[in-house]
């Protein structure tokens, strides 16, 4: 359950990194436009909220998972970014 | 009007980060390792693998212990085991009325054939008490942690694209590289670090803004004291001898009151007299907040005195935000989110200090700005390198060395000295690549000194030791490059 | 007015101790008041908030300390954003003064 929650974070933030205008830039390699943006962003966050979600039926005491929760998407960010970096890193700049 | 509100906060973020970084950077690094206190504790006592023994046993022979021992101090102070820390530990004033800390024997009570340390308590009390006489380490610390929270919130108010650049990190272009490490590391943590301050600086608030009690209390203070603690009975000693009932059935019954929450201390006052009493205080399981119920028992009837469970809403505020910080119900996933928080923390810090040197050298330095620089240079890689050698001190100091804990301690004031000192002397150049390269001696060292890994408190603190031992070496290659 | 690109500079400038327009002595007093000032709207505040709060007396005591916890930090802040350095001085005299008098008539009493 864990497991679930933590990799349907991570790829919440991903997908969020992925419709920021930079990430955009970097992931999908191309531009988007707003409405596109806004709903990968979107889809994103309800991933974010799934992952709490699972973590609430897996924690001993709900107040814990709520504790817990950011601590992993600290986590997240910092990897999301890092994997922006690398592929942008991979990949070139665009133009 | 607007950009110039921001420069005034991007000037005051910067001027506070010059004048409380340094000691905030300590009390993040020392506040991180406090998060694992009990496991650095067991680290530290090789010679004893503790086996499990149940938590209200283990306290009750550590009672025995005291009352053949202790018998005749005022007061006995007994932290009941845990999971993390599978011994109890006793704090008790001698025959002089110093304090004495000590790890207990979870089969016999005794701390003997335990070598005589601190452990990870060293971390905690410096972490809040900076070493300094009370009260004015907790008030640095207090005034300090306020200081934190104006530097995120004015962090936060400068951070113009903080959305845009929210997944942003471009390494290899100097400061812009510095400056995307300390934001990311700053917005991905954010409330935690927004927490850590706030419910830090509420820990000492008592300490910090005491007229609101005095106004209240009228200068009453014992009353302010039992009103806090209902259930923290006290009274003097009758002059009469008088016998201690046995611990165990109190301690049950506290354990069945206290619904699930486990017991955390039991305080002992008078015990070799007729006026003895017991105060057993609430656990952390599976709540956050601390101190959620207290007993005291008469200590010769074993009579139930005073019961009192937390319900006034503001106190229980308190007690979580209290709990928030202090994190004693966190088990081991939470704890190690905790830890990686408390270090993003401190490298937050760390690199804000690092971004003013930065800046501070592309312009010509004078004299005083110059000074500053190296002396983050001396804090930013001199601290850890005092902290690893408090390890290290454990393992290499003499077991029969009288005053031990103390010397342990007193190495990593040494060290610390020693690294700034190195710092203020040596070229900027050599001494990056030489304090950092002293730190992944250390962290190797650390590593290397809890062999054979055959606990799993040996384990883990290997796995961290090699980790930032990586790291630090890792930065060490890459400064020497560029001299 | 200060252009787009001017603040950026302003704000990647390095080098600068003191921020734009503002003297030593500004810096110093407004240092004054964000810390001693300060200290005292969170004392007064705090004893204002202990006294009037309808509940047991450790509630408000630890009422009163959890809100000077956060007006201190409030004024710090306040005190280097408010322009004009005697408009500052007068707000900050002024919740000082107003939490005394509210303190004074509180149903407790001092």
């Amino acid at each position: 359950m864990m497991a679930a929650a933590i990799l349907c974070g991570q790829c919440g933030m991903l997908l969020l990194a992925a419709g920021s205008i930079r990430g955009s830039d970097i992931i999908l390699r191309r531009s988007l436009s707003h409405l596109l943006r806004r709903s990968i962003q979107t889809a994103g966050m309800l991933l974010l909220v799934l992952s709490l979600v699972l973590q609430l039926r897996a924690a001993q005491a709900p107040v814990i998972a709520l504790i817990t929760w950011p601590g992993w998407i600290s986590i997240e960010i910092v990897l999301a970014t890092l994997a922006c970096t690398v592929l942008n890193d991979l990949r070139g700049p665009r133009r | 009007m607007k950009g110039s509100f921001r420069v005034t906060m991007a000037w005051l973020h910067s001027m506070l980060g010059l004048v409380t970084g340094w000691v905030l950077f300590a009390i993040a690094l020392s506040g991180s390792l406090s998060v694992f206190r009990q496991a650095i504790t067991l680290w530290m006592h090789p010679e004893r693998d503790p086996p499990r023994v149940d938590p209200l046993e283990a306290t009750s022979r550590a009672i025995d212990w005291l009352a053949h021992n202790a018998s005749s101090a005022p007061a006995w102070y007994v932290t009941s085991p845990t999971a993390e820390a599978p011994f109890p530990t006793a704090v008790w004033p001698d025959a002089q009325g110093t304090y004495i800390q000590r790890i207990l024997d979870p089969q016999t009570g005794s701390p003997d054939g335990l070598r005589d340390t601190l452990g990870g308590e060293f971390f905690y009390r410096f972490h809040f008490e900076l070493q300094l006489p009370y009260p004015w380490g907790r008030l640095i610390a207090a005034m300090a942690a306020l200081a934190l929270v104006v530097g995120l919130v004015t962090g936060i108010i400068i951070h113009r694209r903080i959305f845009a650049d929210f997944f942003t990190f471009r390494p290899k272009r100097g400061l812009r590289s510095w400056l995307d490490a300390h934001n990311i590391l700053g917005v991905a943590a954010l409330p935690f670090h927004l927490m850590i301050s706030f419910t830090g600086a509420v820990t000492l608030g008592s300490l910090l803004l005491p007229w609101s009690t005095q106004a209240v209390y009228h200068h009453d203070m014992m009353a302010s004291y039992t009103d806090l603690n209902p259930a923290l009975y006290s009274r003097p000693a009758s002059g009469q001898p008088g016998h201690l009932v046995p611990i165990r059935p109190l301690l049950d019954e506290a354990d069945r009151h206290f619904g699930g929450a486990g017991i955390e201390q039991v305080y002992i006052f008078n015990p070799s007299d007729h006026a003895a009493l017991v105060t057993v205080i609430a656990g952390n399981d599976h709540t956050v907040s601390t101190t959620t119920g207290v007993m005291t028992f008469d200590g010769t009837t074993g009579q139930l005195i005073n019961a009192h469970t937390e319900t006034r809403p503001v106190i229980r505020l308190y007690t979580f935000l209290y709990g928030l910080h202090v994190a004693r119900f966190a088990p081991a996933v939470t704890r190690w989110l905790y830890f990686l928080s408390g270090l993003a923390l401190a490298a937050v810090i760390g690199s804000g200090m690092h971004l003013w040197t930065l800046k501070r050298l592309r312009q010509q330095p004078h004299m005083g700005q110059r000074i500053v620089c190296r002396m983050n240079t001396g804090i930013l890689a001199g601290t850890p390198l005092a902290f690893a050698t408090y390890f290290l001190a454990n393992r290499l100091l003499p077991l029969t060395l009288a005053n031990r804990a103390v010397h342990e301690v007193q190495t990593v004031f040494a060290v610390w000295a020693l690294g700034i000192t190195f710092a203020l002397f040596r070229r900027p150049d050599r001494a990056w690549p030489e304090l950092l390269g002293g730190n992944a001696l250390a962290c190797l060292a650390i590593a290397l000194s809890g062999l054979p890994w055959t606990n799993v408190v040996m384990r883990g603190t290997a796995i961290v030791a090699l980790m930032l031992g990586g790291a630090f070496g890792y930065a060490a290659f890459r400064t020497a490059r560029r001299a | 007015m200060v252009s787009a690109g001017m603040r950026r500079r302003a704000l990647a400038s390095p080098g600068k101790s003191v921020p734009p327009r503002r003297p030593r002595l500004n810096i110093a007093l407004r240092t004054l008041v964000g810390l001693a000032g300060g200290y005292g709207v969170a004392s007064l505040g705090g004893v204002a908030l202990a006294l009037w709060l309808p509940l047991s007396r450790a509630d408000g005591a630890m009422a009163g300390i959890l809100f000077g916890l956060l007006l201190w930090p409030t004024v710090f802040m306040a005190a280097f954003g408010v322009s004009g350095i005697w408009r500052l001085v007068m707000v900050v005299a002024g919740c000082m003064v107003s939490f005394t008098i509210i303190a004074l008539t509180a149903g407790r009493g001092l």
